[in-house]
């Protein structure tokens, strides 16, 4: 009686799943959309490939579908997410994030995937496959340390917090270390490796250090209040991209990463129309503007005044 | 009193290792009887008295304590109306808990358990001249925790916990068997002493052949699920352990645990 | 060298009062594990389920305007639920407890997400939580409110539990997870008994969640990783402090000591002068190695001065 059961509760699973799957892909193109977590970043990234390629369509006279997955920043959701994609047979998938991206490229070498938010594409092995293409993200990481340098004229010694298990924050630090030793500045790691330790390693940053900086990390960036939070001698808290600020970070030079998706889409546009993409199209840097995102509060707490924060945008480019 | 009508209980039905533990056992006890059980082991008596107190559901037959039919009563509920002592002295109580908490929980059955105080200084005052009628100085230690106290006082304290609330059937299941010769002599005296004086309707499992005839007015055999020799008063009283050894031989029972004294 | 010592020194004092906070605060999640696992002696694993949704009932209620006090009210009684659910699953279904408590966990995952629209995490920063209320209302720094907020509502849960479990009904709880067996031969219903006990272990780590969303100012779904290992750890150690045969109140206070000494050993490997920070759980586990010890070594000198005696 259980077995029978059983049975029919699968069988009922797998007819429904038929049916969801069968319903899909009646458009005229398909895309599988694999998003890492629910970031502001991330958010962008997809808001700007999906209109830019929406745009493009309208113009072709084509409809287009995108099938949108969320890992919840859960690395052990990825996996599954990319074998349903994958098994949808789309036209092409966007990865949005290195764990979706890298997770895709591995298991499909004949659907074209398109990674967006990888911040170290030839480390994590995309360069080489014949079907990867995609842009990264990789911050303009000297360029915030001197950031850094501007806010505080006296920095001497500066924290690094990030995820020791996210590669893109390790390579990140890494970056970040080399401009602090020309600039001839102290740095320190901070490393967590699970959201429950952060505030009490954020707690047991000193007051000996001038600033924090937190790289492009998706764990820090989940938990980014809790380092507001915690942060109980208001150290300045520079963050890798403006997504971050809205939670407590305090200022940044970001990524656009609506033009970033907008950027990738551009490949996309390539790949659909049947042309040629040349090996130095494949994969591409970001392209566009630096943005200067300071929060009010942060502008207080560092007492900068209005001027100072145009010089700022002047020097940064805006 | 107790009415139990053609009970069989089958274990593992329909597979390789199916066992008929009872088959169509009737028997009838009248308030006050004290019944022994022995049998080879196997025979099903555990299983009877595990069916009596509801812990295993029977396949047929019913079983009706009171006048009230208890056959598809939940354990928990029929805990009301039967109680038991275990085999084990360390299964009837609660070891980390006080000697008045095990108490209190006792003198509890078959009410409500509801947010009131568990042991109230009135409680802990009628416990303890409760405990003190077992003679052995436990209600000096109210509350020590039980799993400081040895096997005996814990099967003493189960059986006073089993016969407090004047049960309308109290099961022992070999529940000296586990003791040492004297403190399973203590034990048995203090089962005599309590079911006497409140005329309990007893059921006692016991290997040993010459308690089986000293204690109780009934005595039953069992054997492959069924009664197979039953004696009463003086008939009972007039038996010998040799008379019930050639019983079990008449029957084809070797029994390996079988104590002569 | 000197220089070095004088910094980590007053780098561990001036850390003793976050150490004690979430100690304290993490205390009530092991509260809520030692009535599973210790009192009724239930494998429960869904915790970190349920400490989360505790976090992230009270963030989003908080955020949306509700009152703090209400939303905490809500969190436990959500957590209870879910425990309460659990062990129907455990008593009704007959699913062996240790996958009750994954399979809830798992549930409360989507279910977590599901309550923050699909975000991943919800932000309580300068929003009007307990602690920020009264910190502005009190004008006292937020660490200090920190610890006197968690030591009143570890004090009242200890309390709490206290009492209940000297009632008629905490009693037969006591009993069902000490002997089951006894419970229902003494006519208690265990089942119902074991769904109440998970009910009330799980709305203290609702409970829980709900503090430590406010004291981190965020909740996020994976905000409880690890919850229940920390909460053994924070049981054992308590254990280990105290001799053994203390009165039920004493027992319940040293599993909150427990989480406290967890947190400050944390803490010291945090500050040790030549460590990077992903070596502080190996110097944390190398900590509680050293402390475990102390203990026995104490306890076998006990034993020989008896002997000797």
């Amino acid at each position: 009686m259980k077995k029978l059961f059983a049975i029919v509760i699968v069988a009922t699973l797998l007819a429904v799943s038929i049916v969801i799957l069968v319903g899909c892909n009646q458009a005229d193109i398909n895309v599988e959309i694999i998003q890492f977590g629910n970031f502001d970043a991330l958010n962008s990234a997809a808001e700007g490939f999906t209109q830019r390629l929406e745009d493009w369509a309208n113009e072709q006279g084509k409809t287009i579908h995108f099938e949108e997955r969320n890992a919840n920043a859960t690395a052990s959701n990825v996996a599954p997410s990319v074998q349903s994609a994958i098994a949808n047979q789309p036209d092409l998938i966007y990865a949005i994030a290195t764990p979706c991206a890298v997770n895709a490229a591995g298991n499909t070498t004949d659907i074209p995937v398109l990674y967006t938010a990888v911040t170290n594409p030839t480390g994590e092995g995309l360069v080489g496959q014949d079907n990867v293409y995609g842009t990264s993200d990789m911050n303009p990481v000297a360029l915030q340390i001197e950031l850094i340098k501007d806010l505080v004229p006296n920095v001497k010694k500066i924290a690094f917090l990030f995820c020791s298990s996210e590669t893109n924050s390790v390579v990140q630090v890494g970056m970040a270390k080399v401009q602090c030793a020309l600039m001839k500045i102290d740095t320190k790691d901070f490393a967590v490796s699970s959201a429950s330790e952060i505030a009490q390693v954020v707690a047991s940053i000193g007051e000996d250090f001038d600033a924090i900086y937190i790289p492009t990390d998706n764990m820090l960036a989940n938990s980014i209040s809790t380092v507001a939070s915690a942060n109980t001698h208001n150290i300045p808290l520079i963050v890798g991209e403006a997504g971050m600020i809205a939670g407590g970070g305090w200022a940044t030079l970001s990524i656009n990463y609506k033009l970033l998706g907008a950027q990738t889409a551009e490949i996309a546009i390539k790949l659909l129309s049947g042309q040629q993409v040349s090996d130095a199209e494949r994969h591409q840097m970001y392209k566009g503007a630096l943005e200067l995102v300071i929060s009010e509060d942060a502008k207080t707490a560092l007492g900068l005044t209005s001027e100072q924060v145009t010089a700022l945008q002047q020097k940064y480019g805006e | 009193m107790l009415d139990i009508k053609n009970l069989t209980k089958v274990f593992g039905k329909g597979t390789v290792n199916e066992k008929v533990a009872l088959t169509n056992l009737s028997l009838h006890l009248n308030e006050g009887d004290f019944v022994t059980v022995i049998g080879g082991n196997g025979a099903g008596k555990s299983t009877l008295l595990n069916c009596i107190a509801g812990v295993f559901a029977v396949d047929e037959g019913s079983i009706t304590i009171n006048g009230m039919d208890v056959t598809k009563m939940p354990e928990h509920k029929r805990a009301r109306f039967v109680s038991r002592v275990f085999q084990d002295p360390l299964l009837g109580t609660a070891a980390d808990m006080q000697i008045e908490e095990n108490l209190a929980i006792a003198s509890q059955r078959g009410q409500r358990r509801g947010l009131g105080w568990n042991v109230t200084k009135k409680d802990s005052q009628h416990l303890k001249e409760v405990v003190a009628t077992l003679g052995l100085g436990l209600e000096n230690r109210m509350t020590t925790k039980v799993n400081l106290l040895s096997g005996g006082q814990r099967q003493a304290l189960t059986l006073l916990m089993a016969t407090m609330n004047k049960p309308s059937i109290l099961l022992l299941d070999e529940h000296t068997a586990a003791l040492d010769p004297k403190t399973a002599q203590k034990v048995l005296d203090l089962t005599r002493k309590i079911t006497t004086e409140n005329n309990q309707t007893t059921i006692m499992i016991t290997h040993n052949m010459k308690d089986a005839i000293t204690y109780g007015n009934k005595l039953i055999m069992m054997s492959d699920g069924k009664i197979i020799f039953q004696a009463e008063g003086e008939q009972k009283q007039k038996l010998t352990v040799a008379d019930l050894l050639e019983k079990f031989q008449q029957i084809g029972d070797e029994n390996d645990r079988i104590l002569l004294s | 060298m000197l220089n070095l010592l004088n910094v980590t020194f007053m780098g561990i004092l001036r850390l003793i009062p976050s150490g004690i906070g979430e100690g304290l605060a993490w205390g009530i999640l092991a509260l809520g594990v030692y009535i599973s696992f210790r009192v009724l002696d239930v494998a429960d694993m869904s915790v970190d389920g349920t400490l989360a949704l505790g976090g992230v009932v009270t963030a989003v209620l908080v955020a949306n305007g509700t009152n703090v006090v209400l939303a905490i009210l809500i969190s436990v009684i959500s957590g209870a639920v879910a425990g309460a659910i659990t062990g129907l699953m455990h008593t009704k279904l007959k699913i062996p407890a240790i996958l009750s408590g994954i399979l809830m966990m798992f549930a409360l995952y989507s279910v977590n997400i599901h309550i923050m629209s699909g975000k991943s995490n919800v932000s309580l920063l300068k929003q009007p939580t307990l602690l920020n209320l009264l910190s502005d209302w009190l004008q006292i720094d937020r660490s200090v409110i920190n610890i006197i907020v968690f030591a009143l509502f570890a004090a009242l849960v200890i309390a709490a539990i206290y009492w209940f479990f000297g009632t008629k009904l905490g009693s037969a709880i006591r009993a069902t997870g000490c002997n089951l067996q006894m419970a229902r031969a003494q006519g208690i219903d265990t089942d119902s008994k074991v769904i109440i006990g998970l009910a009330i272990s799980n709305g203290l780590a609702a409970l829980a969640g709900s503090l430590i969303a406010q004291k981190d100012s965020n909740a996020t779904v994976d905000m409880a990783s690890g919850a229940i290992v920390i909460g053994l750890a924070s049981i054992v150690i308590g254990e280990l402090i105290f001799k053994k045969n203390l009165p039920f109140w004493a027992k319940l206070a040293g599993v909150i000591v427990g989480s406290i000494i967890y947190r400050l050993i944390i803490m010291l490997a945090l500050q040790m002068p030549f460590a990077e920070t992903y070596d502080m759980k190996l110097i944390t586990a190398i900590l509680l190695v050293l402390a475990m010890s102390v203990t026995v070594i104490k306890k076998r000198h006990h034993k020989k001065e008896a002997k000797h005696a």
